[in-house]
């Protein structure tokens, strides 16, 4: 006696089809999540990375007496701070790293005492400086400021 | 009349001219030196640097100065010449006058001595205080000491001291310079002459000002008859008009005695009612205060000449170079006071501020910074004197934060 194929019951088919898809989707999402993950640490490199390029912008100004001293000469046309520094600060290994100096200012000063007061001897003054500078990567987006305050003693009329 | 006093601190020159040479009356001229000349903070005119004042009135002593015997002559130096500004038409620059000095009577001039504060512009005397004001007929020679406190440009007090041992304090702080007034705030012993300008230090919390003076005729070096002081007088009245009691005298202040080279201060008499007042400090027979004081970093640097030094009256005579920390003796620590005798020099002049930046590249592979040191010291004829540590061009970081994007 022959069995109609039509009397077949069962459902290995579907579930097996439908299995394959889930590996499939599974598969796929677990790419894409590495990818995004990879993306994620990739951009988390490069805004530490862009944190360094701002830090060692900062630390390179805040080193040098003459941006405190001689402020003034460090200001462009529309009385920014515009320093010149050097290339290899901006350098990184993608080389698409743009840096900007937002703000470099005198907030207060305090004079000391203990010297003679009729400008003889010039008191010294306690100055407070804000710097922020910002690193930003073209490619990822990512972007970091950092931003320092210094104290900087030194002779009255540096605080403009 | 209103009037606010531009200060106009720092350095002083002064010009000998021969006042025959202009014409006039040349019995009864003469000339005084003014107080010259830069500003202290913000002046719109940047102008104003390495100015003197030549002041010259007459034409007779016996008379009070005023407008009309008085002339000011304003000369600026530009690289290397004298060249009269004329007009100047920035702010109300005020030069004060010492006044009195005469060669032939010294100090015996009751009608023209004190200081006066000269509209420059206008010629116009703003005010004065003379001979004929009560306790003032004694001549003016040292240097006058403008203090603007509050640094808003504008003088507050300006300390003077006279030929006759006296200390003085004016009070400029009012714009109405009819309520200005001076007061005598100590009389040294007679035969006493301050020829140099007092210095003047804020205490570290700024309750009162120290006003480091001392005595010496160097117009007479080989003169070592009378007795010389150093003296550390605490002015309380720093934030008004005067309005305390006048020391008077050196039995109000607490006496610093020299014993072997070494200050002694009897530290049980710190909390002493004159230790409050100040201090003074008699020096050696014959030896004389030859420079202002001059402060930085609480170390007080002045000089003194013996003629005859103890081993005899030859040469030059003995020069010493006195570092103090004033406040220190105040508080009985460690005395903080020390002198170094340096020889054959003379009389030392005043001592002169200066400030050097050393800078140095240095250089790591092809990264190249700049590393700088500043220097400020003071010197007193050839010899350097140093001020310790002030920390200058010192940076410290305070606060360091990242702004990133959400």
């Amino acid at each position: 006696m022959r069995k109609s194929s039509d009397n077949q019951i069962g459902a290995a088919l579907p579930i097996g089809l439908l299995m394959l898809l889930l590996v499939n989707i599974l598969t796929v999402a677990s790419i894409s999540s590495s990818n995004i993950n990879m993306q994620i640490i990739q951009n988390q490199q490069r805004l530490l990375e862009m944190q360094h390029i701002a830090t060692n912008v900062n630390n390179y100004i805040l080193s040098d007496l003459d941006y405190f001293i001689n402020y003034k000469n460090h200001l462009n046309s529309h009385g920014h701070f515009a320093p010149v520094l050097p290339d290899f600060l901006f350098r990184d290994s993608f080389g698409r790293t743009n840096v900007q100096i937002d703000s470099f200012k005198c907030l207060a000063e305090t004079n000391a005492t203990g010297c003679s007061l009729d400008g003889l001897f010039p008191c010294l003054y306690e100055t407070l400086w804000q710097l922020s500078t910002s690193a930003s990567d073209l490619s990822s987006g990512a972007k970091a400021t950092i931003v320092e305050g210094v104290s900087f003693k030194y002779l009255p009329d540096h605080c403009p | 009349m209103a009037a606010v006093i531009k200060v106009w601190g720092f350095g002083l020159l002064l010009i000998c001219v021969n006042p025959w040479a202009a014409d006039g009356d040349l019995y009864h001229r003469y000339w005084v030196p003014a107080t010259a000349v830069q500003p202290l903070s913000s002046h719109s005119n940047g102008n104003n640097h390495n100015q003197t004042y030549i002041g010259i009135f007459s034409p007779d002593s016996n008379v009070p100065v005023s407008s009309d015997n008085l002339k000011l002559y304003r000369i600026e130096f530009d690289e290397n010449t004298l060249k009269p500004i004329l007009d100047d038409a920035d702010g109300l620059p005020v030069p004060v006058m010492r006044l009195g000095y005469n060669a032939e009577t010294e100090d015996l001039n009751p009608k023209s001595e004190g200081i006066v504060i000269i509209n420059e512009l206008s010629g116009e005397i703003i005010w004065q205080f003379s001979g004929f004001d009560v306790d003032t007929d004694f001549s003016v020679t040292a240097n006058v000491t403008v203090i603007d406190r509050n640094s808003d440009g504008f003088a507050d007090r300006i300390y003077f001291v006279d030929m006759h041992g006296q200390l003085w304090r004016m009070n400029s702080q009012s714009s109405e310079s009819s309520v200005w007034t001076a007061n005598r705030l100590l009389t040294l012993p007679s035969g006493s002459k301050f020829v140099h300008a007092p210095d003047v230090i804020a205490s570290a919390d700024n309750s009162y000002d120290g006003v480091i003076l001392g005595s010496g005729d160097i117009d007479k070096p080989f003169d070592t008859r009378g007795q010389n002081y150093l003296v550390f007088y605490r002015d309380r009245g720093v934030s008004q008009s005067f309005e305390g009691t006048l020391i008077g005298s050196l039995d109000d202040l607490y006496e610093v005695k020299f014993d072997s080279g070494s200050p002694v201060l009897d530290v049980t008499n710190v909390n002493d009612i004159k230790f409050s007042n100040g201090w003074y400090l008699k020096l050696g027979k014959g030896e004389k205060i030859v420079s202002r004081a001059l402060t930085a970093n609480n170390i007080t640097v002045f000089a003194t000449h013996t003629h005859c030094a103890p081993v005899g009256c030859q040469g030059l005579g003995e020069v010493r170079i006195y570092r103090i920390e004033p406040f220190a003796v105040a508080a009985g620590s460690d005395y903080g006071m020390d002198y170094t005798v340096v020889g054959g020099q003379g009389i030392l002049p005043s001592p002169l501020n200066f400030t050097v930046t050393v800078s140095a590249e240095s250089c790591e592979g092809e990264k190249c910074a700049q590393q700088s040191k500043i220097v400020r010291e003071a010197l007193l004829g050839p010899h350097v004197e140093q001020f310790g540590n002030q920390g200058l061009g010192v940076r410290r970081k305070l606060w360091w934060y990242i702004v990133q994007d959400d």
